[in-house]
């Protein structure tokens, strides 16, 4: 049906109408007799029409347009696997696909209108080229590395990006290999939207591969206890393949035979079509802790041979598969075990002058085991697993952002300490806490305290000004918002923040403009949505910014007008902007406003790469310079968290006499047996969380500062002190004894316990992308131990995403197991924790597995089934490869029509009120039936004329038709008016030809209408003599008095009709 | 006189050019504009780093793309007295001559401060002697003179905010031995002479008629008129050169035709239309003067 409603269903309307029109017919049968028959119904009708109007607006009547455009959405696999394809035309596989596209596309394979965009897509899906009538492939997105092909995400997308406007089709180009999402409910989303999938295969079978499949290690084992791994290799080749077998342990070359002299640090192995397994023996191992594996199979450099070719390079010899590796990236595998012993501690010290090594001798005088390997910041572990040597980490003085930990660092930290149980101690300094730029982190919601301070401390405060400038750089909006937010962030909210960049319109035209005016923060949330808001425009010069964040505009005040301790102007640019006057410049140094300058993609600049500009403002003012940075933008908003800290020194407080202490809770473990504690001369400022579990042993000054606070978050453990731990601000504790029994109490406090050696775990890779962890319960009896309950926390390698929570479920006797996603390659660790029926049972294991290389290396194959059956699924075609002209992408056939509602209760109404009129001229005007019908002649007779000309033939015909009807007219009336045979003889003649109207033949004479047509020549009927009114009777043109003639006739009429009816 | 059409700045443009885009005439962020008198065409450079000529109804007829363009696009582009596309390669330090079907004829330039070198150069413009005049900014704003073959001749002018000084020159446009340059960062525009001689300044920074801020755009009408687009005013003033006057302003801040956002460049062709880079907007606006 051409209309559709859109507020009820035609059941509903139709219902609607029947109950409004019932009584409209009902009482117009009864209440408009004295209409007459014809104009009753006329006006019933009318009626009837306006309801029925308004029931189709009032249920939203759209209008179902059909669209015959014709749009093709392309998804193109770019995924990893898709390197395995050797046939293709051009010089690449991708450039293959663009000549082909471009083909495709060609204008003249496609109606005007017809439109095409392109989908790429690996792990992620992204637009390459919008929808349009031209083809665009010159514009691409930056796309980061991909891992894996997720199909389904791709044609979600497409499915999103198609327009209402018209006829879709998909055109797939895929290897059939995809190995996250749901691509059965993808591909019945387009089924049903009716959308056809072509798809053109990427095929291959690689024939000569080599690829580590598997590296298993024990989860756990004791020190000094030997053990064997597994490393599983498959080989595709037809024939043997020999090739090196190397196992790294903690980075050093493995003896991979001990049974020969000397350091074997390789094993040559030949390896058969299928898997091989090579057992590797690894020797007692003597430091408890994770140690890692790496194994690696190199078979390029190797004798690749074939059976029978004597040793041949890898090659096709004889026209029979080339053997050796085609991949390499999948020839390496990583295992790691838990080797259970003495538990160690990571002390990372940030502190001037080597001062920190204060604590780190107390520790180990107090017999706590130190990690001797890693002291620094630069040496914090980047990875998951390596954490886990570790059952506590103390930082001291360690900053959040550049020169500090990583934002990633900084998650992985809080996750080891809230998922897996470790210990954490925050030890202050100049560089800790706020003052560190810690505010708004993921650790800090694992500290018991926040780096915030109450207003009513009246600290100073500070003032910071960002200057963006991003948009030179790819994605450089999403940066600079990224980066001004951080900033931000590590702001207290007392503390002035502003933000300024080019905006092409403003109060006083085009210039440097606030974003948001330079003001407290308060929350932050309205500096954050302005943030979001920013439109970075293109900044002409640095003078006209540097103006405004001093002295302000448009009566918002600058930096000079603020009252904060310390100012600070952070500029992020590509250098490009002229340089500002220098009048400004020594206005910033009188005001002692420092400006850091961040260098991004720079266009050019001295041998370092910097533009001069940028170095010298920041020179100039004292402030930092950064750059250039031509790649990794993920580090900007580490800078500008490092430098919004610089208006953050307000929160260090320091007295020279001494800042008194107070126990609080004296009954602490962690202060225990400490009576006093001497002043202190400084700490960093912050404030105890609202909850209750916290405790704070010790509190600071007449404000109660927290000095030492300590808390359970999630399974771990964290203590803070937020003075330092060496003689600058601790100097009355450093040398006497409670010192070293005061951090050994600290650290042991928060340590995580050792982990429980009652079962045995392990955690291993199974197929889909999902890991297992199995648990083996067996009590002291070696008897099962049922009905435990068990949960892991699983930790992926994605520093983003948050730990999988699995419960475990019992399988068997004293077994259990649980399964959980494990699509990214890296490390899983998995803290599981368990509760047995009796009280107080229980405790932690610790397990983790390795998901290696890329699955997207793993498939060797082309999955053409996989192809197949989406094709079939959605009633696509099979396209043949690379074949442009026959893919015939704009074919309409088998294109189901696109349908585009459109409104049309406007155009409703206007009929609607012409009905309303009709409706009531029909009621209330007594129509002259003879004068309409004879109106109606007219305009019939009018319309006619247009067609005369084509319709000759049917003309007289009517005519024809017409006059016999008139005969028999008049043969059954007597009436002999001569206009009725005057009508009856000119319709018998035939119609004058209206073309030659003003074109008289030569040699015409007499009357000019038998050539121009229009009048005869026949005799004019005289008129009928007029009737004389009867004497006393109303006057023609008396309207009032015609009317009651009228109406008095008709009731004559009634009369007469009754009486007959009676009679 | 030139008279666009009225001067009120709501009055709408005869034509909109251009659309969103990589196609055809289509353009990301245009930023410069010269007029190809002889062919009575139009060629357009963006920030895709494409160079476009377009007909004088707006429609493509050729286009190509600058060889290198991660570390920058060019900011300007003119049409020599031989017919040849001359493009300031403005982050690559040279200047690239093109046929003008798009054939590389030559380039010259290096980066650098020493005669012949450039910093970030901005705009060429010609004289009547057929010599090559390159404006650029950078920590070494000045104005270079060239043969036609790219050879250094000479060089005027220098960064400041002073009377004889000007702060990223952005346009440069010659009438006789008179150089007009667009002082963007000054917001003015300075009259030198063409053997380096300062005359004067023209204007000052503000939103008034006769005011600037960063005028970007520059260019000389028949009429011997300055025609300036105001970067940061979002509006092209008509300036008479020597009493330094306004004669009419047009544009506003915004999207709908008529508005402006991030006006770069205007010019004007044989039959009196102003076609102006209405960049922020991706698009041209014609106007016709009467």
């Amino acid at each position: 049906m051409p209309i559709s409603l859109e507020y009820m269903s035609w059941l509903q309307a139709v219902g609607l109408f029947a109950l409004l029109a019932t009584p409209v017919v009902l009482l117009g049968i009864r209440s408009l007799v004295g209409l007459g028959p014809v104009r009753r119904w006329v006006a019933v009708g009318t009626r009837l029409a306006v309801l029925l109007l308004m029931v189709l607006i009032l249920a939203g009547a759209r209008w179902q347009k059909i669209n015959r455009t014709v749009e093709v959405m392309v998804l193109r696999d770019v995924s990893d696997s898709t390197l395995n394809v050797t046939s293709f035309p051009g010089d690449s596989l991708q450039k293959s696909i663009e000549d082909f596209l471009r083909s495709a596309a060609d204008s003249k394979l496609k109606r005007p209108d017809d439109r095409i965009g392109v989908i790429s897509f690996h792990s992620q899906s992204l637009i390459d080229a919008i929808p349009n009538t031209w083809l665009a492939l010159d514009a691409r997105p930056i796309r980061d590395p991909g891992n894996g092909t997720d199909l389904a995400s791709a044609i979600q997308l497409g499915l999103a990006t198609l327009g209402k406007d018209s006829m879709h089709r998909m055109v797939l180009m895929w290897d059939g290999n995809s190995n996250t999402g749901d691509i059965e409910q993808a591909v019945a989303a387009a089924t049903s939207a009716g959308v056809p999938i072509d798809v053109m295969p990427l095929k291959y079978d690689v024939a000569s591969e080599v690829l580590l499949d598997t590296f298993n290690a024990p989860t756990w084992k004791r020190e000094n206890e030997p053990f064997t791994m597994q490393v599983i290799l498959r080989s595709t080749n037809l024939g043997p393949v020999t090739g090196k077998l190397t196992v790294l342990h903690q980075g050093v070359p493995m003896d991979l035979d001990p049974e020969t002299p000397g350091v074997q640090s390789g094993r040559i192995v030949t390896l058969q079509n299928g898997l091989n397994r090579e057992p590797v023996r690894v020797p007692g191992l003597q430091s408890a802790g994770v140690h890692q594996f790496k194994a690696s199979f190199e078979a390029p450099n190797v004798s690749a041979t074939v059976a029978g070719a004597g040793g041949l390079p890898a090659g096709n010899v004889g026209g029979s598969p080339p053997q050796g590796d085609t991949l390499t990236q999948n020839n390496v595998g990583s295992a790691f075990t838990f080797v259970r012993g003495k538990g160690k501690v990571l002390y990372i010290d940030n502190v001037p002058n080597g001062a920190g090594q204060t604590l780190r001798s107390a520790l180990i005088d107090e017999g706590i085991n130190i990690e001797a390997g890693r002291t620094t910041v630069d040496q914090f572990p980047n990875d998951i697993v390596e954490l886990q040597n570790y059952d506590a980490v103390i930082l001291a003085n360690v900053p959040r952002g550049s020169g500090g930990l990583s934002e990633d660092q900084q998650k992985m930290l809080a996750s080891y300490v809230h998922d897996m149980g470790g210990g954490l101690v925050m030890v202050g300094g100049d560089e800790s806490f706020g003052a560190g730029g810690w505010q708004g982190s993921r650790l800090e919601e694992v500290l018991p305290v926040s780096m915030d301070v109450p207003a009513q401390r009246q600290i100073p405060k500070g003032a910071l000004v960002l200057v963006m400038h991003s948009c030179e750089m790819p994605n450089g909006n999403y940066w600079g918002e990224q980066c001004a937010i951080k900033a931000t962030e590590t702001l207290s909210s007392r503390d002035e923040v502003g933000v300024l960049s080019y905006a092409w319109q403003g109060p006083g035209g085009g210039g440097s403009q606030w974003d948001f005016p330079l003001q407290q923060k308060g929350d932050g949330s309205k500096v954050i949505a302005a943030i979001k808001k920013m439109q970075l425009g293109d900044m002409p010069s640095f003078d006209d910014m540097l103006n405004v964040a001093i002295n302000g505009r448009d009566g918002n005040p600058g930096l000079k007008q603020s009252d904060a301790r310390q100012k600070h102007i952070i500029v992020i640019s590509d250098g490009d902007p002229q340089a500002p006057r220098q009048d400004l410049i020594d206005d910033c140094i009188k005001n002692k406003i420092s400006i850091t300058t961040i260098t991004v993609f720079p266009h050019m600049g001295d041998p370092d790469g910097l533009p001069p500009t940028m170095k010298s403002m920041a020179q100039q003012t004292k402030g930092r310079f950064y750059g250039p940075i031509n790649q990794n933008p993920g580090q900007l908003p580490q800078i500008f968290i490092k430098e919004a800290t610089v208006v953050r020194r307000s929160l260090i407080h320091e007295e020279k006499e001494g800042i008194p202490l107070k126990l609080s809770d004296a009954g602490s473990e962690l202060i225990k047996g400490l009576p006093s504690f001497d002043p202190i001369f400084g700490l960093v400022l912050t404030t105890r969380k609202p909850n209750p579990q916290i405790e704070v042993p010790l509190v600071a000054g007449k404000n109660n500062d927290p000095l030492l606070a300590y808390w359970q978050s999630g399974l771990g453990r964290t203590a803070v002190f937020t003075s330092d731990a060496h003689s600058r601000w601790l100097a009355n504790w450093t040398g006497s004894a409670m010192y070293n029994k005061f951090w050994s109490q600290v650290v042991r406090s928060v340590a995580r316990p050792p982990m429980s050696s009652d079962f045995e775990v392990n955690t291993v890779p199974i197929g889909g992308n999902k890991g297992r962890i199995t648990v083996e319960a067996l009590g002291k009896d070696n008897a099962f131990l049922n009905f435990l309950s068990i949960n892991a926390n699983v930790v992926s390698p994605n520093p983003n995403a948050p730990p999988m929570q699995v419960r475990l479920t019992q399988t068997g006797p004293g077994t259990y197991a649980g399964e959980f996603d494990a699509a990214d390659p890296g490390n899983y660790v998995a803290v599981l924790n368990y509760r047995g029926a009796r009280e107080g049972s229980g405790g932690m294991l610790l397990s983790g597995m390795v998901v290696n290389t890329s699955p997207e290396l793993r498939d060797l194959k082309s999955n053409e089934a996989a192809i197949e059956r989406i094709r079939a699924a959605t009633g696509g075609r099979m396209l043949a490869p690379f074949d442009a002209a026959n893919a015939n992408f704009f074919a309409r056939e088998g294109l189901r029509p696109s349908i585009s509602p459109q409104p049309i209760w406007d155009r409703l109404l206007l009929v609607l009120l012409a009905l309303i009129l009709l409706d009531v001229a029909v009621r209330r005007i007594a129509w002259d039936w003879l004068a309409t019908k004879n109106l109606a002649y007219r305009g019939a007779g009018w319309i006619r004329s247009f067609t005369a000309a084509r319709n000759i033939e049917s003309r007289q015909t009517l005519d024809a038709l017409q006059r016999i009807k008139l005969e028999q007219m008049s043969k059954s009336t007597t009436a002999t008016d001569a206009s009725v045979g005057n009508r009856t003889a000119v319709a018998s003649e035939p119609l004058p030809d209206r073309s030659r109207k003003f074109e008289a033949p030569a040699g015409v004479e007499g009357d000019i209408t038998s050539v121009v047509g229009g009048a005869t020549n026949k005799a004019i009927p005289s008129p009928p003599s007029p009737k004389q009114p009867p004497k006393g009777a109303p006057q023609p043109g008396d309207g009032m008095t015609g009317l009651l003639a009228a109406k008095k006739r008709a009731r004559e009429q009634m009369e007469n009709r009754e009486g007959e009816k009676n009679g | 006189m030139l008279l666009l059409a009225g001067c009120r700045d709501r009055d709408l443009p005869q034509a909109i050019w251009l659309s969103t885009g990589t196609g055809p005439a289509q353009v990301v962020y245009p930023r410069a504009i010269a007029y190809d008198a002889p062919r009575d065409q139009f060629v357009v450079v963006d920030r895709m780093a494409r160079v476009q000529r377009i007909d004088r109804d707006g429609q493509f007829v050729a286009g190509w793309r600058m060889p290198d363009y991660m570390m920058g696009k060019p900011v300007g582009v003119s049409v020599g007295p031989d017919g040849n596309i001359y493009v300031p390669d403005t982050h690559y330090q040279r200047i690239m001559v093109y046929s003008p079907d798009g054939h590389l004829l030559r380039q010259w330039g290096a980066p650098g401060k020493e005669d012949g070198q450039f910093i970030f150069p901005t705009d060429v413009a010609f004289d009547d002697r057929g010599r090559v005049y390159v404006s650029e900014y950078g920590d070494h704003d000045r104005i270079q003179i060239f043969d036609m073959q790219g050879n250094y001749l000479a060089q005027f002018g220098q960064f400041g905010d002073g009377e004889a000084a000007f702060s990223r020159p952005q346009s440069i446009a010659i009438v006789g031995d008179t150089v007009y340059l667009a002082d963007s960062c000054n917001h003015r525009i300075g009259v030198w002479k063409t053997d380096g001689r300062f005359v004067k300044n023209i204007g000052t920074v503000g939103t008034a008629a006769g005011e600037f801020r960063f005028p970007y755009g520059l260019d000389v009408s028949p009429d011997g008129k300055l025609l300036v687009t105001e970067f940061g005013n979002n509006r092209v003033q008509v300036i008479d050169p020597e009493s330094g006057k306004s004669v009419l302003q047009w544009g506003r801040a915004g999207r709908q035709p008529g508005e402006l956002a991030y006006p770069w460049a205007a010019v004007t062709d044989k039959r009196g239309r102003v076609v102006i880079v209405d960049a922020g907007n991706n698009r041209l606006q014609v106007l016709q003067r009467r």
